[in-house]
């Protein structure tokens, strides 16, 4: 895609030196104002967040050197491992639903049915919510003494577990929020890479004898893979770095059954002022996030070196 | 000789039922909490408060919105605020997106990859962890509290997303157009302006939507960037509201779903642009 | 004459717009035949139609006598190859010539054995593990072909398949097509809109415009007694010379007398009256430079290598001339033309039809 033929085309210009030059820098030059915004505003903060999880930090200076205490004391007290499993069960929960059911949503509104845009239209609301409202709306409606979900579901004769008291039903209610939330973009993005599917690939496919389904596994999914793979990514992400549905909906509780390290750092950081603990939950998130990102990454090359 | 399957016509009626019953139910889980929301925000403050839960407004009343909304300064002053943040980001967001996104497309300079593998790795940090050094820079700044840190913060953080999906358009883009202009006179930057720029609109129109529905609907940044209700914005106006007062349920609703609406009527404007942004940006780049 | 497929009465509607008017086609068992026509005029989507992938408005599509008109694509027992070949791209060239064997239940035995025998007959055997991506235009055509042969169908179908291949390699495949459509006698119905391609390849031609067919018939057929002017327009290259004029009755005979007074003898039985508004229509090949006959003056010599064409004027019509070999003759000259009088096609000027046919 002509990326070297800025090169030819100075050669051939037969630029002088100094034109060369700024040539050269050109790039540089424009890439300079982006790089600087994200400088001063997003890595000189999140380096000071890693050193601040070596320190023994407080909100305004660094305080004592504590090496490893800090990520000591994240995982190993205040139950630290159960907000790592936690963030676990909320990220693969999330995930796990809202990945199959937006590609599902997205194959349905690929098809030529009736009211296809006004579904579309809905279907994308809980994206144009913000995640706050979305939360205390679903905390809610899900509230054991005044929510309207209780009260359908009582009148048909089914008592719903107490998403304020039980623990399980606590984590599934959040999940459900973030499902709710993350649904729409992956079913966007995934409808965007369906409409980018040429349609005699398709044809073709039925001409070859393929019964839907088997058009949808061979065909129709492996060529929007690199999309979903994206969507999910971008969903795992999302999630693992979300506070407010959870702060808003339990708080975390009841007894940390819903704390994810996410909100433990939030807990940390401004309930229990131990800021660098906080800081230490925040970079072992980063660690893992850029891991499972490089993973993800090497998973899309690899297909593509063929 | 193969059998021949039972008639398309049958099958495909099956199909289309179950088509439209899984739309309906998946539209219901979409669309309750927002359907409740509104017409809890049209009842009496009494009328919510009642238990067995109402459905729809016995009496249909406006009060909530009067009361919250309209003849509420704070309210307004917070959705003024926060219309201002987002259009100054989106401006400064889209300036720095599109020249990176055009630098990063056309020349493999060296050091790009890492400069983009780094600019995408601040997306990966939680926002939690960057609030205090932020709050400490922001002071040392002197623009703590102020509308222009929230305005800067949410471009850099907007910033990595929009590069990408600019990326992806600039490269869909024929580089010839910018090598004709080029010969014809033009520098490099001025090609980019008169050529590309043009043509990146609905990529431009598609990130516009993306920082507008991510700013407006923010709140945590919001709430630990700034403290006075001079430079708050909207989403943590609801919250404050929620916390203030207890839980005023008809009230807030009024407010959260008056705070929905420029989103999706924004949404709705652009909703072409931003499907099409996103398919060439997001798919082909 | 048993029937391989079947057309009868069949209409298509997109909306309101109706597109194929009433088309009713035979075709026998083994024959190649080939759709042709200009751009838009519903070839295509009669070839849709008989594979299943449009619906048919009106009328009966039957394939070895059953009727397939509700019958999915999948179960016609029909293969296609598509202009931009549609080959899968997550898919090797083998994975892309067994889809259509999977999807019907072979054992890998059997499979490997077609596979092996289709990429030997089209010299895709080193090509097997490759992906789409990395083969060339002329390779990916041969593996869409390949896909299509696999599985052994009914019926071919042919949608514009060398459209997208540079000239000589058109002139090749063409060639290549037809040698393997000789070795499997399977039924083959072929859509372009290259008149070459369809008088080289087929069987039999369906000339097709606006939604009618114009013609059926062997290419010679189409090309020695062209049924309209838009049949004898279409067919041959370069086109054939059209004289416009009226019929006029002298002691010769009838000859066409053009506005400006021209001659031109028309053969002795032609069905026309006399002061009919008709239109003469002779092939460059059949205006041979003579001693005698009409005057000719040369604007154009286009040398060709083994023969020259000629571009002149007779009186204010334009000619084309193809002599067959190389003369002397250079632009300014005057020559006078000859033609045997029985290659000459009439056509009525108000129908456009030839005047053989009757109207």
């Amino acid at each position: 895609m002509a990326i070297s033929g800025a090169r030819e085309l100075d050669d051939l210009m037969q630029l002088d030196r100094s034109r060369r030059w700024r040539s050269a820098a050109f790039p540089y030059l424009a890439f300079a104002p982006a790089l600087i915004l994200i400088a001063c505003v997003s890595f000189i903060p999140i380096g000071y967040a890693i050193v601040q999880s070596f320190f023994r930090s407080s909100t305004l200076q660094l305080g004592r050197f504590v090496g490893l205490r800090n990520y000591n004391d994240f995982f190993f007290t205040g139950d630290g491992f159960g907000s790592f499993e936690n963030s676990l069960i909320f990220v693969a929960g999330t995930v796990v639903l809202a990945v199959p059911f937006g590609i599902a949503l997205a194959l349905v509104l690929n098809k030529p049915i009736l009211f296809r845009g006004f579904f579309r239209v809905v279907l994308i609301l809980p994206w144009l919510v913000s995640n706050l409202v979305g939360a205390l709306l679903w905390a809610w409606i899900g509230n054991p003494q005044y929510g309207l979900v209780p009260y359908l579901l009582g009148k048909i004769g089914v008592t719903m577990p107490n998403i304020i008291t039980d623990p399980t039903a606590a984590m599934a209610s959040v999940i459900v929020a973030s499902v709710w939330a993350s649904t729409p973009l992956v079913m966007v993005f995934v409808l965007a890479a369906l409409q980018s599917i040429p349609t005699d690939l398709i044809e073709a496919a039925r001409m070859d004898g393929a019964s839907p389904w088997r058009r949808l596994w061979r065909v129709t999914l492996p060529m929007i893979r690199n999309t979903t793979l994206m969507a999910l990514v971008l969903t795992s992400l999302h999630a693992f770095k979300s506070v407010e549905i959870i702060l808003v909906m339990t708080s975390g509780g009841p007894n940390g059954a819903t704390e994810t390290m996410a909100t433990k750092i939030f807990h940390e950081a401004f309930t229990l002022i131990r800021i660098g603990v906080g800081s230490a939950g925040a970079v072992t998130i980063f660690v893992l996030n850029l891991l499972f990102t490089m993973a993800f990454v090497r998973v899309l090359k690899s297909e593509h070196g063929a | 000789m193969n059998a021949m399957r039972p008639k398309r016509k049958l099958r495909s009626i099956a199909g289309k039922a179950m088509t439209v019953i899984f739309l309906f139910l998946a539209s219901v889980f979409a669309v309750a909490p927002i359907l409740w929301a509104v017409l809890t925000s049209l009842k009496s403050p009494k009328e919510v408060a009642l238990y067995p839960p109402t459905f729809f407004p016995q009496h249909l009343t406006f009060e909530n919105y009067l009361g919250a909304v309209i003849n509420n300064g704070t309210y307004l002053h917070y959705l003024w605020n926060t219309a201002v943040i987002v259009v100054a980001a989106t401006v400064l967001c889209l300036i720095c997106s599109a020249h990176a996104a055009h630098a990063v497309a056309r020349f493999r300079f060296r050091g790009s990859s890492v400069l983009m593998f780094a600019m995408f790795s601040t997306v990966m940090i939680p926002g939690v962890a960057v609030v205090i050094p932020l709050y400490l820079l922001s002071v040392k700044a002197g623009i703590y509290d102020t509308v222009l840190v929230l305005i800067l913060v949410y471009s850099a953080w907007l910033t990595p997303t929009l590069v990408w999906l600019l990326r992806g358009f600039v490269l869909v883009i024929p580089y010839e157009l910018e090598e004709a202009a080029r010969i014809d006179g033009y520098s490099r930057l001025g090609a980019f302006y008169r050529v590309t720029l043009p043509l990146l609109r609905p990529g431009l129109l598609a990130g516009a939507v993306l920082i507008f529905a991510n700013i407006w609907n923010e709140f945590l940044l919001g709430y630990s960037l700034v403290q006075s209700e001079t430079a708050r914005v909207i989403q943590v106006g609801i919250y404050a509201n929620l916390t203030e007062v207890g839980v005023q349920w008809s009230r807030l609703t009024a407010a959260a779903v008056t705070a929905m609406l420029p989103v999706m009527i924004i949404y709705a404007f652009l909703q072409k642009a931003f499907v099409q942004g996103l398919s060439t940006g997001a798919v082909k780049g | 004459m048993t029937v391989a497929v079947s057309l009868r009465h069949v209409r298509k509607k997109f909306g309101t717009v109706e597109v194929i008017h009433d088309v009713d086609l035979d075709i026998a068992p083994g024959e190649f035949v080939v759709l042709v026509g200009p751009s838009g005029c519903g070839k295509s989507t009669l070839l849709r139609m008989i594979a299943g992938l449009e619906d048919v408005s009106v009328g009966e599509i039957r394939i070895d006598g059953s009727l397939v008109n509700d019958i999915d694509p999948a179960d016609r027992d029909i293969a296609m190859v598509f202009q931009s070949y549609a080959l899968y791209p997550h898919m090797t060239v083998r994975e892309n010539l067994a889809f259509g064997l999977n999807a019907r239940g072979f054992n890998a035995a059997t499979k490997t054995k077609k596979i092996n025998e289709v990429a030997a007959v089209l010299g895709l055997e080193s090509l097997l593990a490759r992906y789409p991506r990395n083969l060339s235009g002329g390779q990916q055509q041969r593996v869409a072909m390949g896909r299509a042969m696999v599985r052994n169908p009914r019926v071919f179908l042919f949608d514009e398949p060398l459209s997208n291949l540079d000239a000589k390699l058109r002139a090749q495949m063409r060639v290549e097509v037809k040698a393997l459509h000789r070795r499997l006698r399977t039924t083959a119905i072929y859509v372009t809109h290259d008149q070459i391609e369809a008088m080289t390849m087929a069987d039999r031609i369906v000339l097709m415009r606006a939604g009618h067919i114009e013609q059926i018939g062997t290419p010679l057929e189409l090309y020695d007694r062209p049924a309209s002017v838009f049949v004898a327009q279409f067919i041959g290259s370069p086109t054939m010379n059209m004289l416009q004029g009226r019929a006029k009755l002298n002691n010769a005979g009838y000859v066409l007398e053009t506005e400006d007074g021209l001659h031109f003898p028309l053969r002795e039985n032609a069905q026309v009256h006399d002061g009919q508004p008709i239109i003469l229509g002779l092939r460059p090949e059949h205006l041979k430079p003579s001693d005698r006959g009409v005057s000719c003056i040369v604007e154009i010599v286009e040398p060709l290598g083994r023969e020259i064409l000629l571009y002149g004027r007779c009186g204010a019509a334009s000619v084309c001339v193809a002599p067959g070999s190389r003369l002397a003759i250079e632009p300014g000259m005057t020559i006078d033309l000859d033609y045997d009088v029985a290659n000459a096609c009439i056509f009525d000027v108000e129908t456009e039809r030839n005047v053989r046919n009757g109207d």
